[in-house]
């Protein structure tokens, strides 16, 4: 499956390179996407790329380095008609794991008014919506777009989005599955938070339905603000099959769920070369103490998931060849991050300091056009169980076609 | 000769056909000229492009002189651009195509001087990049006479997310600035 995967992209990919330089070929597939791309243009391809290196840093402890191809995406659209378009985006993580990132229909019924159907990005944040390494400073994704906003995050469901444009609004509201909270074992815990609990697509079940929406203002220059918002219950295998009067059953599958309440703020800001980003999260978790009993280990020991998550980042950057002749940016930033998933807790646990973190990354991003970046970082991190901060060197570079 | 620049103009309005016409007596256009005393159209007459200026610019759009003498817009521009770059698509957040549904109609009203008063996005149909049509993001080009390029990152603003339309604004901008102080009245 996975090879064949494989050799249709690169074949694919392959017919497009000849086909844009008008070469003859003679083989088979050059007709398939020859016929796709002959009409007017109705096929759209694009991509994204990056490549790490992160070394961690320690004057007493010999580390090695680790080098990743982190991801290679392709976004595929197909534009039906003017109003129906098809938008997927297939990704190679770590060279081996194949994902569908996104697969979904839209169908404008107007301007302001989109129906969209499929796999989508949860419109939580910015990051996981916009997370091509050109869009972001940093190596490696925000720290609180992995724990508290589990990028990259997307589920299957339907739901509208658009435009407002006199009032420059944009909203998504959408209705999806939501986390695989239980299937057998625990998927939720104090040191993921809600992350391992994705479905992504892949044979996904709902036993309840979650709601997310967002709601973004751009009306003053420059500023770009966002709401986000997501709710609902996590999902359970233990609903499956369950009579509608077991009320003892019923009662059983509810202790294997938790319910999600998180909001997200954010803002982006971007003058005169200086580029401002505040990223803020928060979750409310419910029935944590329950669910963290009935997950409990075999020894008893309780499981740990957080009754409240929180986090968030503030950023600065600057692009210091704003004012020389070349189409080049060169981006000084700093970043500091704070995130805990154990905000809060239920009383039948308590706060583990090792899920609270201080996050500082600063370093540089060289544009050498809108869609080739180079970046270099060094993040330090603290957990609160730790005196020190721990120290990483990154480096990378990321493209985007 | 002619034969081509008809074929290319024919190319031209069929592709602006096939997306749905510009709205040269749009509602916006004409609330920006009532502020400015201009009531109606019947006081906009159109300047007249030279063929080969059309054909080489590939100009989707048309300019206007205000004949009636009000206020300070004297010349205005409405157009159509198409946000994408002819080969390919880049996708920050953004897919677009050469021609289907990515593009935004817009005009810019000039002074008797020629200098970028107004511009203004009336008809945004691409995907992404909707953050150009934010009126404080567009104030950037007011004051823009041809004296010194426009340059995205440099004296025009970026917009995260919004590469390509950003890119796309500017450019159309910068010629339509140009080819209009060209004109021969």
């Amino acid at each position: 499956m996975k090879k064949g995967f494989l050799f249709l992209i690169v074949a694919m990919v392959t017919v497009l390179a000849y086909g844009q330089t008008g070469e003859e070929k003679t083989n088979v597939y050059t007709n398939a996407a020859d016929n796709m791309l002959s009409n007017n243009n109705k096929l759209v391809v694009g991509g994204y790329g990056e490549v790490h290196y992160n070394q961690p840093l320690d004057a007493d402890v010999k580390n090695n380095g680790k080098m990743d191809v982190h991801r290679v995406v392709m976004l595929l659209g197909y534009n039906f008609s003017d109003k129906t378009k098809f938008i997927t985006e297939l990704e190679f993580e770590h060279v081996k794991e194949v994902y569908v990132e996104q697969a979904f229909l839209q169908y404008e019924l107007s301007r302001s008014v989109n129906l969209r159907g499929g796999l989508m990005l949860v419109p939580m944040g910015v990051v996981n919506e916009y997370h091509e390494p050109t869009t972001f400073n940093g190596v490696e994704r925000p720290l609180n777009d992995k724990y508290i906003a589990p990028t990259t995050w997307r589920e299957i469901g339907f739901g509208v989005t658009g435009n407002f444009i006199p009032a420059s609004l944009k909203y998504q509201v959408y209705i999806m599955n939501g986390f695989n909270g239980y299937d057998g074992s625990a998927n939720l815990g104090g040191k993921n938070g809600l992350r391992k609990g994705r479905q992504k697509g892949a044979e996904s079940y709902i036993s309840s339905p979650n709601f997310t929406g967002k709601v973004e203002y751009y009306g003053f220059r420059g500023l770009n603000v966002g709401l986000s918002g997501y709710f609902g219950k996590t999902q359970s295998t233990l609903y499956d099959g369950t009579d509608e009067s077991d009320d003892a059953g019923l009662a059983l599958a509810d202790s294997s769920v938790v319910g999600v309440s998180m909001i997200g703020l954010d803002a982006r800001y971007t003058l005169q070369g200086f580029q401002l980003r505040g990223q803020f999260y928060y979750s409310g978790l419910s029935n944590t103490e329950e669910y963290n009993e009935f997950t409990a280990s075999e020894d008893g020991a309780l499981n740990d998931l957080g009754s409240a998550m929180t986090g968030y980042y503030v950023e600065a950057a600057y692009d210091v060849l704003r004012s020389s002749k070349t189409e080049k940016q060169l981006m000084p930033f700093v970043r500091y991050s704070f995130l805990n998933t154990h905000f809060d807790v239920e009383d039948n646990i308590s706060k583990n300091p090792a899920y609270k973190k201080n996050i500082i990354t600063t370093g540089l991003t060289l544009k050498l056009t809108p869609g080739a970046v180079v970046k270099a970082d060094m993040q330090f991190i603290k957990a609160g169980d730790q005196d020190e901060f721990s120290k990483t060197f990154n480096a990378g570079i990321g493209v985007m076609f | 000769m002619r034969g081509v620049v008809f074929l290319a103009i024919s190319f031209f309005t069929a592709l602006v056909w096939g997306q749905g016409e510009i709205e040269y007596q749009n509602r916006t256009l004409k609330k920006a000229l009532s502020k400015d005393g201009v009531s109606d159209f019947s006081h906009l007459s159109e300047l007249k492009v030279a063929d080969s200026l059309l054909q080489k610019h590939r100009i989707v759009g048309k300019f206007f002189e205000v004949t009636a003498n009000a206020g300070k817009y004297k010349y205005i521009y409405t157009g159509r651009v198409n946000s994408c770059r002819a080969g390919g698509c880049s996708t920050s957040g953004e897919t677009s195509d050469t021609g289907n549904g990515e593009y935004f109609d817009y005009f810019i009203l000039f002074d008797e001087g020629k200098t970028v008063q107004i511009v203004k996005v009336f008809n945004y149909q691409a995907t992404h990049g909707y953050e150009i049509t934010a009126r404080g993001w567009l104030k950037q080009f007011s004051g823009h006479d041809g004296s010194e390029p426009l340059q995205v990152n440099k004296n025009v603003d970026a917009i995260s997310g919004a590469t390509i339309s950003v890119n796309a604004i500017t450019e159309d901008v910068e010629l339509k600035t140009d080819l209009l102080q060209r004109l021969k009245m």
